[in-house]
């Protein structure tokens, strides 16, 4: 097995590139090795990495995540995304990441092509990426197709292409997306490296608009699955197939909720739990929240999906063997909870068909898609309020945000149409719409010249002078921690009311269990046998679980050395706990004295019991992450 | 005896982790565990066996993405 990390670094400005090569030990993987490059060329280059783990080409389903770190520009600081599948054909390129440096002349692609034992062929290609985006299928399809279109033929296997589309070149969340290929052929079971922004970085830093890679080296990966098979047997009496095929049941069809994906089951289980109209649903009572839900989720935005997407079995996996068959589909159009949340309920869309049209919007425009949709909840909700007129924003209506009398087609459909609008006034700089440095400095500017109304309604995570992020779509205090890395499940996202010290604890103990996943390559999706596995395999092949516990251990700490969580700017964002400690005592009757405690405290001093809250979860992180001699 | 949410578990003296989770009926996959306020690692679910008067707090996350 490898005992070797090969980095391939590549200077965008002068496509000068060159392995460097990392012990086995010290380092194990895409998120520490990348927290260090990162780190070692601060000040001097920013860099973007992307790699695999070193299970990638392995038996093991789930373990070909291509994983993206660096600097982010929405964040404001060190990140990690991940994107499906993509790691298998990364993998035969006979290096473990790409650390990319530098700034192309103009907008160009990466490709990166290795023909067995030969060097990877590094080159540069300028292309005009607006001309490209304009053109059908548009955005990152657009990108996609010309890009594989023009190179692929040049590959002995078929490549796999990253790209970027308009959103990375107007703000600073644009996500990278990348679609498997199939005789040729595009999928529709498009992958993203949503979250983070690392889309505006590959291609505002970078002047990268895309990257095409593939090759036909063979390297020594875990193929041995009779010895999997006893590994697992031993633990939990079964195969590596059966086990896992268990613990992905949720993704591809839970028999319990007759659905399956995170579309499915999440809005199975959610009942008055269901968050809507940017958040307005966290102030009504409970009887109205499930009055909502029921009619329009359960008995249309649901029942759709499932009449459409379950019951006709279309699905998909994101290009690696895997029984989760995850990529719910319904023909061209993939999904996801989050994304139909935010770009759903939350901006008063509760039907598929608007759903799709404006999810495809945001995704050919190459957007984080769970931020674009808490923005544009928040800018509807301007909108609805008045704070904000149309004309400022460069749309022709307001939002239809009548909840009681909602027509689920109609009223969706005109939601979405204003959403699309709103995506391009984005993309176009129209009105005051510039977020180019992103929603928070919106927030604050238009907070300052049109009246804190605007800000105390956009529901954010912020982090240092500028970083932001639309918190994961799960009405729960864990949502809203001060962890280093926010929008993603470096979080305890249960739904029970957690003494916020504990709750940091919790936070900082999940967080090292998903960096585990993260820096092996591995989806949590197949977290169900992977986190307690992992260390089992780490053991089994490389003879050294201790050190790399010690090392996953180790770069919690890092990341959390660079933890400049800010406190909630928005008093949105208060509502929310509030209401979710309210929810938990009124509605499921929890008798918690902490919870009735901080309740009090709320109602007694808003702002003094959300900081303090809000500190409370940072000491249970701090006291986690950080070692005292 | 061991306290598993505040009441005492089901599980026998000297089980393990996930046997006392297996016992109360929740799935120790899905489930996040504190032992006297200290996150456990899924990993040790099967070796750790927590002493008499312990309190180990579950958490089951059913759902999320």
């Amino acid at each position: 097995m490898e005992k070797i990390i090969k980095v391939l670094h590549v200077d965008a400005g002068t496509a000068f590139y060159r392995v460097e090569r990392f012990p086995v030990g010290p380092f194990w993987g895409p998120v520490d090795l990348g927290l260090h490059l990162t780190g070692r060329e601060a000040g001097r280059h920013g860099v973007l990495n992307f790699g695999t783990g070193l299970l990638a080409g392995s038996i093991f389903p789930g373990s070909n995540r291509l994983i993206f770190t660096g600097h982010s520009p929405c964040w404001g600081g060190f990140y990690v995304s991940a994107m499906g599948g993509a790691g298998l054909i990364f993998d035969d390129l006979g290096v473990n990441m790409v650390s990319l440096r530098g700034r192309a002349p103009s907008p160009s692609v990466l490709v990166l092509n290795r023909d067995h034992g030969e060097e990877v062929q590094v080159e540069l290609a300028p292309v005009d990426p607006n001309k490209i985006w304009a053109s059908a299928p548009g955005g990152v399809y657009a990108m996609m197709d010309h890009v594989f279109g023009r190179w692929a033929r040049e590959f002995k296997q078929t490549p796999r292409v990253l790209a970027v589309g308009p959103a990375a070149a107007a703000t600073d969340f644009g996500a990278i997306a990348s679609a498997p290929y199939q005789d040729g052929k595009t999928t529709h079971a498009d992958c993203w490296a949503g979250r983070g922004g690392f889309g505006s970085k590959l291609y505002r830093e970078h002047n990268i608009c895309a990257v095409i890679y593939g090759g036909t080296c063979l390297d020594d990966d875990f193929r041995d699955r009779a010895v999997a098979d006893e590994w697992f047997r031993q633990r939990y009496e079964k195969k590596l197939a059966a086990k896992d095929f268990e613990a992905t049941t949720k993704y591809r069809f839970d028999p319990k909720f007759g659905t399956g994906g995170t579309f499915g089951v999440n809005y199975s289980t959610l009942g008055g739990r269901l968050m809507a109209f940017n958040y307005r649903s966290v102030l009504w009572d409970e009887p109205a929240r499930t009055a909502l839900n029921k009619r329009l989720v359960t008995d249309h935005y649901l029942k759709q999906f499932n009449e459409e997407t379950i019951a006709k079995k279309q699905q998909r996996t994101c290009g690696e063997p895997c029984p989760a068959v995850c990529k719910k589909l319904n023909g061209e159009f993939k999904k996801d909870y989050e994304p139909y949340q935010t770009m759903g309920p939350l901006c008063g869309v509760f039907d598929q068909r608007a759903a799709e049209k404006l999810n495809r919007r945001a995704d050919a425009a190459g957007f984080d898609a769970i931020s674009a949709g808490g923005v544009l909840s928040w800018l509807m909700e301007c909108l609805h309020e008045g704070l904000l007129r149309p004309e400022d924003l460069g749309v022709k209506s307001l939002p239809r945000w009548d909840a009681e009398r909602f027509d689920a087609v109609a009223d969706s459909a005109h939601n979405a149409e204003l959403g699309m609008e709103l995506i391009d006034s984005i993309l176009a700089s129209r009105g005051v719409l510039d977020l180019s440095l992103g929603a928070r400095k919106l927030a604050r500017r238009l907070s300052r010249s049109r009246g804190a109304e605007i800000g105390r309604r956009f529901v954010f995570l912020a982090n240092a002078r500028n970083g932001w992020m639309v918190p994961n779509q799960y009405w729960n205090a864990g949502a809203l921690s001060p962890m280093a890395i926010m929008g993603k499940y470096y979080m305890y996202y249960g739904f029970d009311f957690v003494p916020p010290r504990e709750l940091g604890r919790l936070n900082a103990g999940r967080m090292i269990q998903e960096l585990i996943m993260d820096d092996l390559g591995f989806c949590r999706f197949h977290r169900g046998w992977a986190e307690e596995m992992a260390p089992d395999i780490v053991q089994h092949i490389w003879g050294d679980s201790a050190r790399f516990l010690e090392v996953i251990k180790a770069t919690a700490g890092r990341i959390n050395s660079r933890n400049v969580a800010v406190f909630w700017e928005s008093d949105r964002n208060i509502d929310y706990l509030l209401g979710f400690m309210k929810r938990k005592r009124d509605v499921e009757g929890d008798k918690n004295p902490e919870l009735e405690r901080w309740i009090k405290a709320f109602e007694a001093d808003r702002r003094g019991a959300a900081i303090d809250f809000w500190f409370e979860i940072r000491k249970g992180i701090s006291e986690t992450l950080t070692t005292l001699y | 005896m061991i306290y598993l949410n505040g009441r005492p578990a089901a599980a026998r003296g000297g089980a393990t982790v996930r046997e006392i989770l297996k016992a109360a009926g929740l799935a120790p996959a899905l489930t996040v565990v504190t032992l006297d306020g200290v996150f456990v690692p899924p990993a040790d679910y099967r070796k750790l066996r927590p002493g008499d008067g312990a309190r180990l707090e579950a958490r089951e996350m059913r759902e999320g993405g």
